[in-house]
């Protein structure tokens, strides 16, 4: 499409407005870095006129279409696009409109003939010009322009009168003839006080209080751009600023002037002569009380000025007043050198930013700094961070991290010294995000340096994702396992396996045996008992594939099917080389096959017992012999097996059973279990004293406590002495 | 925010004031809480409700409109009429299938009713597992929040913290998963943002290396300035359990470490149930509500004075102690005998409350150590102690222990039996492998063949393995872990926790803080105890160089794996010994022998059941 305007945003980005109702945003360097819509009546019915403008640190853009209806944008960083209401009547091209953004709302003043139209989003309200109606007859108004704070509005006639006033339309500044009827080229507002008109050949500067004109000669043609304090003159060979000159200058420099600064000016010039007016100057200023107010003044005219040599001058004359000062901070001197320093270094040709004090101050310190990386001045920027001792996450990690993004899409370069050049530079500097400056390698195809870059992250968190986007699985799974962040962890091992075969899954895993274990887990968690045994198997683990089959034995209640379980869990624990996990294995298989036939012979429940409360329930039962023949099969040494029968048969109450086992042979584990037994069981104290006179002597009186007999143990106590 | 008083003890006592730590935390969860305005229901994990009771008390939650609380349950809610309805629960997929329940009941509810607005925290922070897992439930749509509430230490006393990780020794040693040692990382660099880096890093065990390699990286990770915080912990001694398994094992003598034995201590509370029972005689337990036994719930620290000083007494030393407070608190209600002046008799009024809290006070502890004494002076008790010290002292003990056979036969708890067992393992470097075979077996015939897993895994964490190098008695001697004339009442050594044994653990502690020239032999010593053992310096930012650090050493030592109460008291009684010389204890669970085996049985039946 045509362009149809053109202009540049509040972060420098150049954007071309298209009569195909698109805009196209390029970088300083001509890359185009985005594309907005700029609503579909205006793609169809294309765009006649558009205009640009900034407001609260964000660009917008109004268009108008062939059909003439006004859309919005008026933050082209979320584009959302509004129609604004139609003012009546248009069905031609208004003979000129400007954009008002009041309140962060975004307006249009139309000028339709001579009627005037405040068009907003949500409403529109014809407006009345004040002091120009029923005295000046006009037919149209050509041309209008705001001032860049949107406080101030001028507009010209097509009889040639200049109106100034307020944006709310209620006050008039004044009016001026221009004294010709051609519109001219350009007008713009020069700071808040001055409105510039563009004849060509001279440019007219009208100044409504008291009303002013000025004429400015030309030499070629210009092109005028309004800047918060002044107006740009753009010539084919030249580039000027034009502005109001301010107060304190006009005092410190007006020839005559007895003002306190210029006082201390001249004090130092002769002091520098050596003539004794010095001192003289001085003391009138001091006398005055005014020496801070001088040197304040001669400060802030300092930073007015653009010759770095009357810069000098003036903080010279502030440094010789200041010490006549007994307490004076120096704090506003400090800044200002510092200011004017940065400054002087920024309007340099070569770094072309020719900004006041005033623009600097409304840019702020920040977006100059982001200024200098769009324009890759690096070193600069590097320098006024150290120089001003900035922070680094806001000033040097922000400034080389720009620098590395931009150094990894240098094409020509070899990753590996690129990566070299990377790392080298950021070394010492804490808090840098190799991921980010990764991520940009990835994005124009580097894969292989986006890696070597990831290798310095120390931040797993921003390393992982990407090296998994980069399909770098393995790679990602290793630095997960390094940051001990099972989180991430589990999230590489999950898109490894997502990626891979299971078989090769397993071989890549069994590799990391965090990874591994974690998984296993997770398997143990989520009850996947074939992926474990899986697992298992994948790796020869052949204990814990017994130990997983010989748990999944206890799932089912039929003797049959857990014994055959049990029997490969007993196959696994020999390949496994664990002969007492083999060993019991066959033990309870043995068990179980005993348990269950006593199960249908006696009708009681047998299965889930252990040995000993088999043998235990076996005896209690009376089923001496099937308890005998338990110890026998199973080998139960025999002081266990006296410990459990005389248990049992205390609890069943067989007192002549258990008499006669005392008897039937010398106890391996003594006698005082019999009596420990009978109080236990049924605080049966008669059968208890049956067994004391058989418990070693010094252990007697331990029993008959047990008992509570405390006579008897006194007794014994006495005996035994 | 108001520290509410019965938190007051945490932050005045100590010289590092860790209140900061829960302050912290408190913060934290009023963020969280704050994120979903409006009233509220909270559905609570119900294993963080003991750490909860550490952070906030109800009244905080209800300034914070939470107006009704539920433990998390499968199915649905209880009734209840808020819109806002916020979960709060460990990253475990379980937990997961119950949150998705609750909501979908919800929903089907709120069609008819009103629209519930639903927010998930997790503590201490997202999973991915968890996550996913809920997109797979269908339901993490229907969250309005999903956040973390990093809720990791818990501020036991001025001087103790936990992470309450229970299964972080299961978790690390046996399953191989690490995730509790990154906790253990990250709450050090929580600690060490409060509190300034600490200059010096000591770790002896491997876990101790993963945890002291991750503060570094993370060091490097947290990105911006240096911190400006001016290190008020000079050391840390990161001691891995499995450096000394001996001490969790073995009884732990000191009231504290008794209550936790025989009772059980869950952060800080003490069942108050045990002690109403007694002041009603015969009161029949089962007819006390839940709610009176909350109400009942007593909190053991230091806010307690006679608490404080007796907790990490032996216990032989406690009873007389009780009878003296006995006496001071009747000789201070007799003052009002003398009050006769209209002075005199305010004055007396304004002590009554302080008089009051300490007599009942002391009514509870005479309670608890009555209860106590009745368990140390059975013959039960007695016997496990006996074999105990002999364990302990024997050089050789490698054979069948009768007394351990009479547990196995008799049915005793299968914790008690494995303790002994285990004691027995560790104190000879490991079984001849016929006796092995032996313990083994007796164990699996004793308490069936579902325990098999658990030898195998009481072998992986090395509290029951075949033999191994033999060095505990040159450990013994050379550590003087044995001490033979000590004593209870006045002790002079950290062996009087344990009536004669000096935990290991500590005495590593002890070591590594005092000048090495007294400790001949150590070193050799230190390289045979299985474990990597280094020391770390962590660059302190310029200008915050040690300067008066030197009067003021405070030593952080944090137990990865768990550590016992009666750890805790013989550090406290290192940490009184000299002046300026303090330590403070982190860990990732308070734990005792039971507690810490109960982790590791893998019992199959139950295994199987689970999983069906």
């Amino acid at each position: 499409g045509k362009i149809v305007t053109m202009g540049w945003s509040y972060s420098e980005e150049l954007i071309c407005i298209l009569d195909a109702g698109i805009a196209l945003v390029f970088d300083l360097f001509g890359t185009q870095i985005d594309s907005i819509h700029l609503g579909q009546e205006a793609k169809e019915m294309k765009i006649v006129d558009a205009k640009l403008f900034l407001h609260d640190n964000v660009a917008g853009i109004v268009v108008l279409t062939t059909n003439y209806r006004f859309y919005t944008i008026s933050n082209i960083q979320n584009k959302a696009c509004r129609r604004c209401q139609d003012p009546p009547g248009l069905d031609f091209t208004p003979s000129s409109w400007v954009v008002l953004c009041i309140d962060r709302s975004t307006k249009i003043v139309i000028a339709i003939n001579t009627d005037l139209y405040l068009s907003g989003v949500a409403d529109i309200v014809k407006l009345q010009l004040q002091g120009i109606t029923g005295q000046i007859n006009y037919n149209s108004i050509t041309l209008m322009a705001t001032s860049t704070s949107y406080k101030y509005i001028s507009l010209i006639t097509d009889t040639g009168h200049l109106w100034i006033g307020s944006t709310d339309f209620r006050n008039c500044y004044g009016i001026f003839d221009t004294n010709t009827q051609t519109v001219p080229l350009d007008m713009i507002w020069c700071g808040a006080g001055a409105v510039v008109l563009n004849w060509g050949d001279e440019l007219q500067i009208v100044g409504p209080h008291p009303l002013t004109v000025q004429t400015l000669p030309l030499i070629g043609s210009a092109c005028l751009t309004a800047d918060i304090d002044g107006v740009r003159i753009v010539t084919t060979d030249t580039h000027e600023l034009l502005h109001e000159v301010p107060l304190e200058t006009e005092e410190v420099f007006k020839v005559g002037s007895a003002a306190s600064g210029a006082m201390l000016l001249d004090a130092m010039k002769e002091y520098e002569k050596g003539s004794s007016k010095a001192d003289e100057y001085v003391r009138i200023i001091k006398t005055n009380g005014t020496l801070g107010d001088a040197i304040e003044q001669c400060i802030k005219v300092a930073g007015l000025e653009y010759d770095p040599l009357t810069q000098r001058m003036l903080l010279k004359a502030a440094s010789f007043g200041k010490s006549f000062m007994d307490q004076y901070s120096p704090q506003s001197f400090v800044n200002m050198s510092q200011i004017l320093r940065i400054l002087n270094n920024i309007r340099h040709y070569k770094i072309g930013i020719p900004i006041t004090l005033k623009q600097f101050e409304y840019l702020t310190l920040p977006v100059l700094i982001d200024r200098l990386i769009l324009r890759e001045h690096y070193a600069l920027a590097l320098h006024i961070c150290d120089y001003l001792r900035i922070p680094g996450d806001e000033g040097k990690c922000r400034i080389l991290s720009h620098w590395a993004c931009k150094k990894v899409k240098q094409k020509n370069t070899d990753d590996k010294d690129i990566a070299k050049a990377i790392a080298n530079k950021l070394n010492d500097v804490t808090g840098i995000s190799y991921a980010t400056i990764a991520a940009e390698a990835k994005s124009v195809g580097r894969y292989e340096l986006a890696i070597k870059l990831l290798d310095f992250e120390p931040r797993a968190n921003e390393q992982v994702p990407l090296l998994m986007k980069m399909k770098k699985e393995d790679i990602a799974l290793n630095k997960a396992i390094e940051s001990g962040d099972s989180d991430l962890i589990y999230m590489a091992i999950f898109h490894l396996k997502g990626t891979l075969q299971l078989g090769e899954f397993f071989r890549t895993i069994h590799k990391m045996p965090v990874a591994l274990k974690l998984f296993e887990k997770y398997c143990r968690e989520i009850n996947d008992h074939r992926l474990l045994m899986d697992v298992a198997k994948q790796f020869d683990d052949f204990q814990k594939a017994g130990i997983y089959v010989a748990q999944s034995s206890y799932k089912t209640n039929n003797a049959e099917d857990r014994i055959d379980k049990l029997n490969e869990a007993a196959r696994a624990f020999s390949a496994a080389d664990r002969p007492i996990c083999k060993r019991s294995t066959e033990d309870q298989i043995n068990l179980l096959r005993l348990q269950s036939v006593m199960e249908t012979d006696l009708g009681q429940p047998f299965v889930e017992m252990s040995l000993n409360e088999t043998a235990y329930q076996l005896i209690f039962l009376g089923r001496l012999k099937l308890a005998d023949k338990l110890k026998k099969d199973f080998k139960i040494p025999d002081r266990r097996y006296w410990w459990i029968k005389i248990r049992a048969l205390a609890q069943s109450r067989s007192w002549d059973e258990l008499e006669r086992f005392s008897k039937s042979k010398k106890s391996p584990i003594g006698y005082e279990p019999f009596v420990d037994a009978c109080i236990n069981s049924h605080k049966n104290a008669t059968e208890a004293c049956k067994y004391i006179e058989r418990v070693p002597l010094s252990k007697q009186a331990k029993c008959y406590i047990k008992i509570g007999l405390v006579y008897e143990r006194i007794s014994v106590y006495i005996h035994s002495q | 925010m108001a520290t509410n008083s019965s938190f007051a003890h945490l932050s005045t006592s100590g010289r590092v004031n860790l209140g900061i730590v829960r302050d912290a935390s408190r913060r934290e969860l009023s963020e969280c809480l704050r994120q979903c305005p409006g009233s509220k229901t909270v559905v609570w994990d119900e294993y963080l409700f003991d750490p909860l009771d550490l952070v906030a008390e109800f009244s905080l939650l209800q300034e914070l409109e939470v107006r009704k609380m539920f433990p998390l349950a499968p199915g649905r809610l209880p009734p209840h009429d808020q819109q806002n309805i916020i979960f709060f629960t460990r990253p475990k997929l379980s937990l997961m299938k119950w949150v998705a329940e609750n909501v979908a009941s919800e929903m089907k509810k709120s069609r008819t009713k009103y629209d519930v607005k639903f927010s998930l925290f997790f503590v201490p922070r997202k999973s991915l597992l968890c996550e996913d897992k809920l997109k797979e439930l269908e339901v993490f749509a229907d969250f309005e929040v999903i956040g973390e509430f990093n809720l990791l230490l818990l501020l036991f006393d001025y001087d103790l913290m936990s992470l309450e990780l229970e299964l972080a020794f299961r978790e690390c040693h046996l399953e191989e998963d690490y995730s509790s040692l990154y906790y253990v990382a990250r709450s050090l660099m929580i600690l060490q943002t409060i509190f300034g880096t600490i200059p010096k890093i000591i770790y002896k065990g491997n876990c101790g290396k993963r945890v002291a390699n991750m503060i570094v990286r993370m060091r490097k990770e947290t990105s911006g300035p240096d911190d400006q915080t001016k290190s008020q912990i000079s050391r840390l001694i990161l001691v891995d359990r499995t450096v000394d398994l001996i001490t969790p094992v073995l009884s732990q003598l000191t009231y504290e470490g008794l209550i936790d034995e025989h009772v059980g201590l869950k952060c800080t509370k003490f069942p108050g149930e045990l002690l109403k029972q007694r002041d009603h005689g015969s009161a029949n337990p089962e007819e006390d509500t839940q709610s009176a036994a909350i109400r009942q719930t007593v909190r053991l620290n230091s806010g307690d004075n006679l608490y404080a000083e007796i907790r990490d007494l032996n216990f032989q030393a406690v009873p007389p102690i009780l009878s003296r407070q006995a006496k001071k608190i009747s000789a201070a209600y007799a003052e009002r005998h003398d009050a006769v002046s209209v002075n005199q008799i305010k004055q007396f009024v304004t002590k009554l409350p302080s008089i009051q809290a300490a007599k009942k006070s002391l009514a509870n502890h005479t309670t608890i150590a009555e209860m106590l004494k009745k368990i140390t002076d059975d013959s039960a008790f007695r016997d496990k102690l006996q074999f105990e010290q002999e364990m302990i002292a024997t050089v050789d003990i490698d054979k069948i222990n009768m007394y351990i056979e009479e547990l196995l036969a008799t049915g005793q708890p299968i914790t008690k039996v494995l303790r002994l067992i285990c004691l027995q393992s560790l104190v000879s470097n490991g079984l001849k492998p016929k006796l092995f075979e032996f313990y083994c077996k007796e164990i699996l015939q004793a308490y069936g063949y579902e325990y098999l897993p658990t030898l195998i895994n009481l072998e992986k964490v090395g509290l029951l393995t075949t033999q191994q190098p033999k060095i505990f008695s040159s450990i013994r001697k050379a550590l003087r872990l044995l001490v033979d004339d000590i004593n209870e009442q006045q002790p002079t050594d950290i062996s009087f926790a344990y009536s004669g044994y000096a935990p290991l653990s500590v005495r590593l502690a002890q070591y590594f803080t005092e000048d090495k020239q007294s400790w001949k032999g150590v070193e050799e010593v230190l390289k045979t105890i299985p474990g990597e053992f280094s020391e770390i310096a962590q660059q302190i930012p310029g200008g915050l160089s040690d300067k008066g650090m030197e009067k003021n050493d405070t030593t952080l030592v944090f137990f990865i794996g768990g550590c016992t109460y009666a750890e805790i008291a013989a550090l406290r009684f290192l940490s009184k010994q000299e002046e300026g010389n303090d330590f403070i204890i982190a860990t990732t669970k308070l734990l005792n022998g039971t507690s810490l085996l109960e982790t590791l049985i893998d019992d199959m039946s139950k295994a199987a059941a689970k999983s069906n």
